[in-house]
């Protein structure tokens, strides 16, 4: 080690000498563990800043294209198809992957949603037995709550599946929910026929798109849409190799985002299904924050 | 569910400082390093039960840290106005320990953000060069250049600020 990197250790060392008493990041943790469990579940899908900034760049591409190419009735077709489905209750079965060099994670999640009565009952691998929402009131499971032995669920009022921002920034801790990422595909323009596809009791056409015409990130799915018109699967992937953020700043700093495949993968069934959702036993549960 | 908890609990308790230590040299202060290292490790925590046995949890964790840094800090770029000029720090003295602590982040600072990171996880984290490499998705030798450029910067700073503040 020369003097110049053994002064830097010195340095260093010596910037964080100053550590403020009181810091528990056990304490601060567990509240946003619990808020990360009820956003993961409340939502059913986890999607990384790559698949948020898709959406969001993706939002602009697709905004911007022209909508009399050839495909437009087939953009038609689906479109009509997502509008339908998230205008009704169904079940859906969610997976989700986001990996970057040396890491990653996934999840399964599934749940039965009514949109118009404002129900949800959804589980996820990461975290069961799961989340209502029921009677304007979410509720989160948890085994065991510290200091209120025999409670088991947290309950706290909230607007029925708000929907975040996509345009977020990269977030990497955002994420949408099936609903927003229905919408936004919405807006699509473009999509061309891949051919038939069929399912447990449907037979349909499933269709494929791509979008995102910079270099950053490439945005690609199919849409499987039934002979009733609704969509019956939606997969959507983004890939980037790494890019570079423009300097943009006075300062004049430039950012760069790794390289990350995010792919989320949504399967409806049930629709029209009645969903029932009961509210956990009042007397195993307490208010959050507690 | 339980046990799992039981670990990454110990693991937080474990290590939790270590990466605090990290995380303020990444973002300037306290407060924003605490903020850091709770989210990370609510991204942790999510991937915990498949790096258990053969997973690196440090290696994870700082890699979520300078995932979400840079995440953080692209947001600013995107929805905020940036200030011209950093905020100014107090410093009362460069002997008094805190002061040197406040006077070396502030200069850690004002390095570029991709010199700031590697400086801070190469002397801060003192993880080896190919490791900062490997995480960053760089060469080694563009790591090697950028912990250079970030020492001697670092360096020249913290002497004129030295110079200021003493008239010499």
């Amino acid at each position: 080690m020369n003097e110049t990197e053994a002064e830097a250790r010195r340095l260093l060392g010596a910037a964080t000498e100053d550590m403020p008493p009181g810091i528990d990041l056990l304490a601060g943790f567990g509240a946003a563990r619990r808020r990360e469990k009820a956003r993961r579940t409340r939502r059913r899908a986890a999607v990384s800043a790559g698949l948020l900034a898709a959406a969001a760049s993706a939002t602009a591409v697709v905004l911007t294209a022209g909508s009399s190419s050839p495909a437009f009735a087939s953009a038609s077709t689906v479109t009509t198809a997502l509008t339908r489905t998230l205008a009704q209750s169904y079940h859906v079965s969610e997976q989700t992957s986001y990996t970057f060099k040396g890491g990653g994670w996934h999840d399964h999640c599934t749940g039965q949603i009514d949109p118009v009565r404002k129900l949800d009952a959804s589980t996820c691998s990461s975290q069961p037995p799961g989340y209502l929402q029921v009677g304007g009131y979410s509720y989160l499971y948890q085994p065991t709550i510290a200091g209120h032995p025999g409670k088991h669920w947290i309950r706290w009022r909230q607007a029925f599946h708000p929907d975040p921002s996509l345009d977020t920034g990269g977030a990497a801790d955002s994420n949408v929910t099936p609903q927003k990422l229905l919408s936004e595909l919405k807006r699509l323009t473009k999509v061309s026929v891949v051919g038939p596809v069929s399912g447990p009791g449907w037979t349909g056409t499933r269709y494929a798109f791509a979008y995102g015409s910079s270099a950053q990130v490439r945005y690609s799915g199919t849409v499987d849409v039934d002979q009733h018109g609704r969509a019956r699967a939606l997969t959507l992937t983004a890939r980037s190799n790494g890019f570079h953020i423009p300097a943009a700043t006075p300062q004049g700093k430039a950012g760069y985002f790794p390289a990350f495949v995010a792919t989320q993968s949504l399967t409806f069934s049930d629709f029209g299904a009645q969903v029932i959702v009961t509210a956990p036993p009042a007397d195993q549960t307490i208010p959050w924050p507690a | 569910m339980a046990d799992s908890d039981e670990q990454f609990t110990a693991y937080v308790r474990d290590r939790g400082e270590h990466h605090l230590r990290v995380a303020v040299l990444l973002t300037g202060d306290w407060h924003a390093a605490e903020d850091l290292v709770q989210a990370s490790l609510v991204k942790l925590y999510r991937a915990w039960p498949n790096l258990r046995g053969d997973g690196d949890p440090d290696a994870y964790l700082r890699r979520i840290m300078v995932n979400t840094h840079r995440s953080w800090w692209r947001a600013r770029w995107r929805h905020e106005t940036p200030a011209g000029d950093l905020p100014e720090t107090v410093i009362a003295d460069f002997a008094d320990g805190q002061a040197l602590a406040a006077q070396v982040r502030q200069a850690l600072q004002t390095l570029p953000r991709q010199q700031r990171i590697v400086v801070a996880l190469r002397y801060g984290a003192d993880l080896p060069e190919a490791e900062v490499a490997r995480m960053l998705g760089r060469s080694i030798g563009t790591v090697k250049t950028q912990a250079h450029r970030g020492l001697l910067a670092l360096r020249e700073i913290l002497r004129e600020d030295h110079y200021e503040r003493n008239g010499s």
